[in-house]
């Protein structure tokens, strides 16, 4: 399949060598218009240029890329390289290239619902994003808070909904105590959290545990201060 | 103790710390790089020339190619998080894939030889941009942290 490049050159106001044999429209066809048009321009190349791109084109594919908002709404960035132009850096939505068989690169922005619909079996088929939870704990035992208690069916909910989803469960405590202590109670809190999985239907196979003690606060305390928001425990779901 | 025997006992001492890396290094070679976690219709793990099925929980090693068939879809998630997805149609080699849980360093090569791709990077590439790279027949996309979509058309121009 081929994409337009005549509303580039309007749009963007770029004309690469690849385009340039293509007249720029007044109004902006369909997409199955502009492809009729683009295979008729391509039948319309000069001979000189023609023969060469058509033996290429014989042998290697059309290309096409478009970069695609994240679900938080921010956009990344890819950079494009091919033996047959600068390398281009695609960094707004729907910021798109079409490479051709000679390595030649198009810029140009591709239309948001063609793109769902064009990729739709492909974007569809995009495993669940890995997540990860928080559980917070009663001071100095493996007992989750009556708060997180209550985020526990939440969590088993995603996880359920998961194929063959990989956990892991990462206890932790905050400084009170000794290191060999504290490393016996994360390790605790990490075992009862895979219990309440596992007695709520997650297979025991997909779980690791681990236990950190003391060695990751998320806040900085003073030696041997309480603090509720490092007694916690991570649950990675992948 | 003469000089001869000194480096001959220094050489067998980084022989022997060779060794030692080799065997450290191994299993991140030949392992685990991700798993399938969707898998519709027609869908292949090339391994070693070998045909083996895709299903749901199926593991993914550096090598592999992936393939579908014109109802088929895939969906990998890897150990950094990278999540690729491929639609009917395709051809997936999964080129190469190292990932240092600790540091996140890493480097993820991928080559769609046809067909459709859509790509979530991971945590590679949020330590290192462009570690992740994506190759087709005429093009190699350097990932700097996003979501896209590529697509591979192999049907003969006429």
């Amino acid at each position: 399949m081929r994409f337009p490049n005549a509303p580039v050159i309007l749009a963007i106001g770029l004309v690469l060598g690849a385009c340039a044999q293509q007249p720029p429209s007044g109004n902006a066809p369909d997409p199955i218009e502009r492809e009729a048009i683009r295979t008729g321009d391509q039948k319309g190349i000069r001979t000189d240029e023609g023969e060469a791109i058509h033996t290429v084109r014989s042998r290697a594919p059309n290309e096409l890329v478009v970069l695609l908002p994240k679900g938080n709404g921010s956009v990344g960035a890819v950079v494009v390289r091919s033996a047959g132009s600068r390398p281009l850096v695609l960094d707004k939505p729907y910021a798109a290239a079409r490479i051709d068989g000679a390595g030649r690169l198009q810029p140009f922005t591709y239309d948001a619902d063609l793109a769902k619909k064009e990729f739709s079996a492909t974007l569809t088929a995009l495993p669940a994003r890995p997540i990860t939870f928080l559980l917070y704990f009663l001071e100095a035992k493996d007992e989750p808070t009556p708060e997180s208690e209550r985020e526990v069916e939440r969590i088993f909910a995603d996880i359920a909904g998961r194929p063959y989803p990989e956990i892991l469960v990462i206890g932790h405590t905050d400084a009170v105590g000794s290191m060999e202590y504290n490393d016996q109670l994360s390790l605790q809190r990490a075992q009862r959290v895979r219990e309440d999985l596992t007695h709520r239907g997650v297979p025991g196979k997909y779980i690791a545990i681990a236990g950190r003690g003391k060695r990751e606060p998320v806040v900085r305390t003073a030696a041997d201060a309480p603090e509720p928001m490092n007694r916690r425990v991570e649950i990675i779901v992948r | 103790m003469s000089k001869a025997l000194i480096i001959q006992r220094e050489f067998l001492t980084f022989g022997f710390l060779l060794l030692l890396c080799a065997l450290v290094a191994m299993p991140a070679l030949a392992g685990e790089a991700g798993r399938i976690k969707v898998s519709k219709g027609e869908v292949q793990i090339v391994r070693d020339g070998k045909r083996l099925p895709a299903p749901v929980g199926a593991m993914i090693q550096a090598r592999d190619t992936v393939k579908t068939g014109p109802n088929g879809s895939v969906g990998i998630t890897f150990q950094d998080n990278s999540l690729l997805s491929a639609g009917p149609d395709s051809e997936l080699v999964i080129e190469r894939f190292v990932f240092d849980s600790t540091t996140h360093k890493g480097e993820f090569d991928t080559a769609l030889k046809k067909g459709t791709l859509a790509v979530v990077s991971g945590k590679i590439v949020k330590q290192s941009p462009e570690a992740m790279r994506v190759k087709t027949p005429a093009a190699i996309m350097g990932v700097r942290g996003t979501e896209f979509v590529v697509k591979v058309d192999d049907s003969v121009t006429k």
